[in-house]
């Protein structure tokens, strides 16, 4: 199989007339590149892919085809697009997995030259990322509360999280025109691998693109945080999903564990910053309620350990929080009011991110780990005020 | 109105404070007196534990035979997993204000784990499709039937039908007797999930996906097919399209 | 509610678990004429940026032919682009700027006076002056 992760480019020259770089010289083993400078607009999200499918009886899984005519990239084809060569080693794929996968994989386009999308791909991705990320978190985290455990789940997985790594993957974004192409001759290998989601017709705007105006797709309304005025762009969304369909890929030509092993390496081991996503509201009447939960027998007690004095110029004190002769925890404050709730917000957050270890002070083993035994603790659920 | 009063005290652990506060040397001993009240909530009393945790069906919380046997004789010795867990699987959180152990997080995994589990086997059945990446169609991923087979009408079908839910400790947010418009539907589902959330729990993913395998698909052993979980799922699918159907037809007519 | 939540992104921590190289596109212009170009052209015929990119699988390399001084633009996953010039450079030079830049992480080259550079908590924490024994705490 013929790989190639390079491109030559012929000499190119602008033409004042069109304003578009036109190619002069074209010899056959030669590829011209111009990347088109327009901008471009989106209008119609179209990664929404209708999942209606035929099939012959209902339990028949295997009969079930969807009714858009599409047909899979050669893998001859794909394996003349440098970008997608280059993307295959810089993620270290295996060698099973197939070029013209991973060129699905970036494919959102539901009609793109009648070229199967990911669509598929995305929702077992997206199954197998769902289990190994909770699986991770329900382990090694058990006592988060559930909200908590929410946004860390959103904060491994969440669009703006594999729009971040799709971007570190070195993923562009197709947005050149056929008619851009066909001007400047570009390879039309080069598209299988870039990410594809913008519409042929969105392509060509019929107004030109006004600077710091952006006008939201209906998809983009709809992901409008009005609070923070933020929103999930479809750029954004796009990097995602087609992160997701390679893991989904990854699935489907290496097996389950290869995917396990790749979740692990690629998102697994980002730094999770838990112990900033946490906003009490009423934290000592949530301490009591716990210890009342964990069915303590003493009250809880906040006490002073330690303080400069009152008359010093800046007086700090440290306060305990204590359950008989248990220290659940302590906080610094320049107020005995502030040392206090320091004190509690400390001790609760000891409990809720306690991580167990077990018997050699390793971390405990996951479900999916080869030899898995039971050493942790199952979260008893949170407290309600 | 009624209530009881009940002493806490520990003498038996009495400790000596001198630990603490140098010196003092003295014993303390920790003791409370608390009033548990009975009847009408009333804002600022403890209420009596003896009331408030029966389930909506009058069962006692705790581990008992009468609490445990549907889901004991459901999992066997094979599959056989604590009692306190056991209640845990049982216990919503609406149920005594979410102060004992719940099943959330043994949802979360369960459900997490059914979602990848039917994934993976709708999409490894042999197929013609030319779509097919290595053998897997993903053309199924998405249909009504691969979403509903874990779904949550058909897990709750599925534990009703197999009397999973008859012990169940929540709280009926509706005075709807129904068995989906009471909640009971969702609550069960998550009693299912929770289920399989347990047994990854206490013996790893391998041992879940055949628990899923074995009890779940194949229908606990027995071969009537309303015990099975496709069949199950195949009823719920067709029974909203044909209900979709006929609302369609009504707005044409 | 007890506790919200607040969402957060998590921290990426490239090398820790797969590393992913920062530069993933190298754009190669030469002029077919110009004397500033030969040190490239010499590179580009005898197979030795060719050799390179074979090395390189993970870049995607683009040559393009263009009057003017030849020029390496390296296109970095933060989305900058660094443009070396290698006017009049030997062939043997300019291998040696590919190797250089195409290794860089794309990030602006700071000096840095300190120790340590993390993400982390420090493991010790902070020093407390209340938390001494009473006999060893500093007396006015």
């Amino acid at each position: 199989m013929l790989r190639r992760s390079i491109v030559r480019v012929s000499q190119v020259k602008p033409n004042l007339l069109t304003g578009i770089c036109k190619p002069v010289l074209n010899t056959k083993n030669i590829i011209t590149i111009i990347n088109s400078s327009r901008s471009y607009s989106t209008k119609l999200s179209n990664y929404e892919v209708p999942v209606e499918a035929k099939y012959d009886n209902i339990q028949d899984y295997g009969s079930y085809k969807h009714n858009i005519f599409t047909h899979r990239l050669p893998e001859s084809s794909a394996s003349q697009s440098p970008p997608l060569v280059a993307l295959h080693a810089r993620l270290n794929l295996p060698s099973s997995y197939s070029l013209s996968t991973l060129s699905q994989a970036l494919n959102l386009n539901r009609y793109d030259d009648g070229l199967a999308n990911n669509f598929g791909l995305n929702v077992l991705g997206k199954n197998m990322l769902s289990y190994y990320v909770n699986e991770w978190l329900l382990i090694r985290y058990p006592r988060l509360p559930m909200p908590v455990h929410n946004v860390a789940v959103n904060a491994l997985m969440g669009p703006q999280v594999m729009y971040e790594i799709g971007k570190q993957w070195g993923i562009e974004v197709d947005k050149s025109s056929k008619l851009d192409k066909f001007l400047s001759q570009e390879s039309q290998f080069l598209k299988y691998g870039r990410l594809r989601f913008i519409e042929e017709e969105s392509k060509y705007p019929d107004k030109p693109a006004e600077t710091g105006i952006y006008e939201l797709t209906n998809e983009e309304v709809k992901s409008l945080d009005k609070q923070n005025s933020t929103f999930i762009s479809e750029e954004v969304n796009a990097y995602s999903s087609a992160v997701i369909a390679i893991i989904g890929g990854l699935y489907t030509h290496a097996g389950e564990e290869a995917t396990k092993e790749f979740i692990n390496n690629h998102i697994l081991s980002r730094k999770l910053p838990l112990e900033n996503m946490f906003e009490f509201s009423q934290p000592t009447r949530e301490l009591v309620r716990l210890c009342d939960k964990l069915q303590f027998e003493d009250p809880i007690d906040i006490r002073l350990i330690a303080e400069t004095g009152r008359l010093s110029a800046h007086a700090i004190y440290v306060a305990g929080v204590f359950c008989g002769v248990e220290k659940l925890g302590e906080g610094v404050g320049s107020s005995l009011a502030e040392a206090r709730t320091r004190a509690v917000i400390n001790s609760l957050m000891g409990y809720y991110l306690y991580s167990p270890i077990d018997n050699e002070g390793n971390e405990v083993k996951l479900p999916s780990d080869e030899e898995y035994k039971f050493d942790g603790i199952i979260g008893p659920g949170d407290i309600a005020i | 109105m009624s209530g009881s009063i009940r002493q806490l005290a520990r003498p038996e652990k009495a400790f000596n404070m001198s630990g603490l506060r140098n010196g003092s040397g003295m014993t303390y001993v920790p003791m409370r007196t608390i009033y548990l009240h009975k009847g009408s909530r009333v804002a600022g009393l403890k209420r009596d534990p003896e009331e408030v945790f029966l389930s909506n069906k009058g069962y006692k919380y705790g581990i008992s035979e009468d609490n445990l046997k549907y889901i004991k004789g459901f999992l066997q010795d094979k599959y056989r997993i604590s009692d306190e867990l056991i209640l845990q699987v049982l216990t919503h959180k609406s149920f005594g204000n979410g102060i004992k152990p719940y099943n959330e997080k043994l949802s979360a995994m369960g459900a997490k784990l059914l979602n990848l589990f039917f994934a993976k086997y709708v999409v490894n059945k042999p197929s013609s499709n030319e779509l097919v990446i290595n053998g897997k169609n993903l053309d199924v991923l998405g249909s009504p039937i691969a979403r509903e087979l874990c779904g949550k009408t058909s897990m709750g079908v599925f534990a009703k039908n197999n009397q999973l839910n008859s012990v169940m400790f929540w709280k009926p947010n509706t005075k709807n007797i129904g068995f989906a418009s009471s909640g009971e539907l969702t609550i069960s589902a998550q009693v299912m999930y929770a289920l399989v959330g347990a047994i990854t729990f206490s013996y790893g993913k391998r041992v879940a996906e055949q628990f899923i395998e074995e009890k779940i698909l194949q229908g606990n052993g027995n071969d009537t097919n309303s015990n099975k979980l496709e069949t199950i799922a195949q009823v719920v699918v067709e029974s909203a399209t044909a209900r979709k159907k006929s609302k369609n037809q009504q707005r044409a007519e | 509610m007890p506790v919200k939540a607040i969402a957060r992104t998590s921290i990426a921590r490239n090398g820790v678990g797969a590393f992913v190289p920062s530069c993933h596109r190298v754009s190669i212009q030469y002029c077919n004429w110009g004397g500033s170009s030969t040190g490239l052209r010499q590179a580009l015929k005898t197979g030795k940026i060719d050799k390179f990119a074979g090395e390189t699988q993970y870049i995607f390399y683009e040559v393009t032919k263009k009057p003017g001084h030849p020029i390496l633009k390296f296109h970095y996953s933060n989305d900058t682009v660094q443009e070396v010039s290698v006017a009049n450079l030997k062939a043997e030079e300019i291998l040696d700027k590919l190797d250089h830049y195409s290794q860089r992480s794309g990030n602006k080259l700071i000096k840095f006076n300190h120790k340590v550079m993390s993400v982390n908590d420090s493991v010790r924490g902070i020093w407390s002056p209340l938390h001494l024994p009473k006999t060893h705490r500093h007396k006015i």
